[in-house]
């Protein structure tokens, strides 16, 4: 059963990159539609979260440091280390796919579920092209800027906490992260950001357009969207992880 | 005007947060006041428990293994392998574990049960109940509301192990630390007021799920759309709660330990 | 000329249509009646191309399928002015200017001049329905179907719409089929009859061979058993298009 969601996905997904490569059948201006209303209603939230989780990642770090070490010297390093490498990309992409995965979803269903899918069908109108690949680029630039922002937010708020209850001045937490944060570790961030930029789409308008009919049908593709890309994102995320660390570090 | 609109949002969402509050005082008190019946809450909770499960032993997995690979990589520079699995225990009961399983459960309990429940009162299921004679909140979301808050907690504590585990495997596959190696800071590390932090968190967090998304789904209006409308909510309600009351509660368990002279 | 040949379609494992064999000539209007469930629409849906037949032949000749739904599937994203441009825009190579001439020409015959740039959802439901018949119609379609028109309609308002579907598809002159459970309305259109029930054609004739036939999957249809008999026909309330 889930075998075989996945495999419609990965279908999708090639059908949606297919299109990509057919510069004739791109709809910019629906593109540009999907980037204002996606980026627009989920910088807020990026930042409101990422500000928070910079501040919990500097006082984590703290207690188990202080607790190991007896000093809170390298808590700058580390925290800013780790929100670039996994926070920065994992937390706002889980965010973009409550916000904007959930949305997709429940777009397409309700779509589904009046007809419109099949009257664009019917028009001769792909829906892969005209629904799917616009939503598509725009998730991914999205998750792609609002992560960058987020790591930067994060790290923000990491300094707050430590100039305020560590004693760490900001220009040592600023020249601590220049020397532990490695070109590498953006590469990371961009990397999965870019990843989980692309699969929360391709899952949430599968799930919309293939739900079933009514108030149900639409709740069900909503939800499904919702807990598949969490997974996936979660899934994918191991996987970069580990082919990062293990790439020569560890 | 962005500072009209902002101090819009800002009154939408302090009134949100005061309604869903009320909300949940209310089922509170039904569930106090012992209106409900103990066999259907039971069956629920062991269904959504059994459903989520699988999904939820993937996720502590996955989420184990990404610390304990972060982590590793960061020890190892300094030479601290051995405290790698205090670290991460330490870490993932405290923190992640809860916070990114409880991300998945946002989807897999909280807007599965608004899917449900926004159906139901879209098509005036909700509504025939009343007619009936019958609460809605007592008979259906009270029940509901108490099965989701337990299935929540029971599942976010088996992470804590499932992660654990996971954790393990992964420092043994990927760095080669034994589980001898692994388990031995532990209890150096992983003191009292940590467990306390997870545990509060893993309630707190199933909390905001079942409160939020009985709300959502309870509150639904306006068709298949409305449905629609009413999970994407709750998702995003629900990630950014968890976000923000992580916080909260790391800081009051620390508070808490100050007073008492631990950490 | 639509040329439908034996076409079976089953969904997990009930066959819906279980053999259907059909014809409809250019310009000729067929009305297809039939119990809820029959599978009228899902007949519409193989015609239009939307689903594949589990087997059996559909044939079009011609290409251009205009089709006016169930629930209408008007775009709720796009205005008006959009929704009716839309077919233009993808369909014909007409540029901006011609495609907007067009459009508003439409709306003034459909009689929703003035809600050119208003949203979908501000429309009525009988509004709707005609905005999604013009939609239909606008691109010159060579075929036209059409599900349940008049559904949902007040009397008045489904009267309205089925002189402006005369009218309109008189216009164009096509091969029609009207799926529909509004007999005295969408028998007023019809050429021909053909009702579909357990999945055959179990009648196929003239509206007159309709009315008059005891044919006993119609008598079912018509409640015939009740102990009065169907009104009569006032002759002046047919509209012919020929």
């Amino acid at each position: 059963m889930i075998l075989r969601h996945m495999m419609e996905m990965v279908k999708l997904g090639a059908q949606t990159l297919a299109v990509l490569f057919h510069p004739k059948a791109w709809r910019p201006s629906l593109v540009l539609e999907q980037l204002y209303l996606m980026g627009n209603k989920s910088v807020g939230l990026v930042v409101f979260a990422l500000a928070f989780s910079g501040i919990v990642v500097v006082m984590e770090y703290a207690f188990h440091i202080r607790l190991v070490l007896q000093t809170a010297e390298m808590v700058p390093g580390f925290s800013s280390s780790l929100m670039m490498r996994e926070f920065g990309a994992g937390i706002t992409a889980l965010l973009l796919a409550s916000k904007i995965g959930a949305g997709m979803a429940a777009e397409l269903a309700t779509m589904k579920t009046t007809e419109q899918v099949e009257a664009l069908r019917l028009m001769r109108v792909d829906p892969v092209n005209y629904l799917v690949m616009p939503r598509f680029i725009a998730s991914s630039i999205v998750t792609l800027i609002l992560s960058i922002i987020g790591v930067a937010v994060a790290i923000l708020g990491g300094m707050l906490v430590a100039t305020t209850e560590l004693g760490v001045t900001w220009e040592s937490y600023l020249s601590q992260i220049s020397t532990f944060i490695q070109p590498a570790d953006g590469l990371q961030m961009l990397i999965k950001a870019g990843i989980f930029g692309m699969i929360t789409p391709i899952i949430s308008c599968y799930f919309g357009l293939h739900s079933q009919a009514g108030a149900g049908g639409v709740g069900k593709a909503t939800t499904e969207a919702v807990v598949y890309s969490a997974i996936a994102i979660i899934g994918s995320d191991f996987f970069l992880t580990w082919f990062f660390t293990t790439a020569g570090r560890i | 005007m962005r500072v009209t609109a902002m101090a819009r949002k800002t009154d939408q969402i302090l009134s949100g947060i005061g309604k869903i509050s009320l909300f949940t005082l209310q089922l509170f008190r039904i569930l106090f006041r012992k209106e409900v019946q103990r066999q259907a809450v039971f069956k629920q909770m062991s269904e959504v428990t059994l459903h989520s499960l699988p999904i939820t032993a993937v996720a502590g997995i996955f989420v184990g293994g990404i610390f304990a690979l972060q982590f590793a990589a960061q020890m190892k520079g300094f030479g601290a392998d051995g405290y790698i699995g205090g670290a991460n225990t330490s870490a993932i009961v405290r923190n992640v574990g809860p916070l990114l399983v409880a991300f998945m459960l946002a989807g897999k309990i909280g807007a599965y049960t608004t899917a449900e429940l926004g159906t139901m009162r879209v098509t005036d299921q909700i509504d025939a109940l009343s007619t009936l004679g019958l609460s809605p909140l007592v008979y259906l979301i009270a029940p509901r509301f108490l099965a989701i808050l337990a299935a929540a907690i029971l599942l976010l504590i088996f992470s804590f192990f499932i992660s654990t585990l996971g954790g393990m495997v992964i420092c043994h596959l990927a760095a080669g630390i034994n589980f001898y190696q692994y388990a031995s800071k532990v209890p150096e590390i992983l003191n009292f007021w940590s467990i306390l932090n997870g545990v509060a968190k893993s309630a707190v967090f199933g909390l905001l799920i079942a409160a939020i998304s009985c709300y959502f789904g309870y509150t639904a209006s306006g068709g298949a759309r409305g449905v629609g409308t009413a999970v994407n909510t709750t998702a995003v309600t629900i990630v950014v709660s968890l976000v923000v009351a992580n916080y909260w509660v790391t800081s009051l368990i620390h508070s808490l330990a100050a007073i008492f002279g631990g950490q | 000329m639509i040329t439908v040949e034996r076409v079976r379609k089953s969904f997990a494992e009930t066959t819906i249509l279980d053999g259907i064999d059909l014809q409809v000539r250019e310009g000729e209007v067929l009305v297809l009646l039939g119990p809820s469930g029959a599978g009228k629409s899902l007949l519409l849906y193989l015609i239009a191309g939307l689903v594949k037949p589990e087997s059996g032949r559909i044939e079009l000749g011609s290409r251009r399928i205009g089709m006016l739904f169930q629930k209408n599937a008007l775009f709720d994203s796009m205005s008006v002015g959009e929704n009716l441009a839309f077919p233009l825009k993808e369909l014909t190579p007409l540029r901006k200017e011609e495609i907007e001439e067009r459009v508003r020409g439409n709306l003034a015959a459909f009689g929703l001049a003035q809600w050119y740039p208003a949203p979908v959802n501000a429309l009525s439901g009988g509004m709707q329905k005609r905005l999604a018949l013009a939609r239909a119609l606008i691109a010159n379609p060579d075929i036209i179907l059409c599900d349940s028109p008049t559904a949902g309609l007040d009397p008045i308002t489904a009267r309205q719409m089925t002189d402006l579907m005369a009218k309109e598809c008189a216009k164009l002159n096509r091969a029609t089929i009207i799926a529909s459970h509004d007999i005295p309305r969408s028998l007023s259109l019809a050429h021909r009859v053909a009702l579909l029930s357990e999945g055959r054609i179990t009648f196929s004739g003239t509206p007159d061979e309709f009315l008059r036939g005891h044919h006993p999957a119609i008598d079912l249809f018509l409640n015939r058993d009740w102990k009065e008999p169907f009104p009569k026909e006032n002759p002046n309330d047919r509209h012919h298009i020929s």
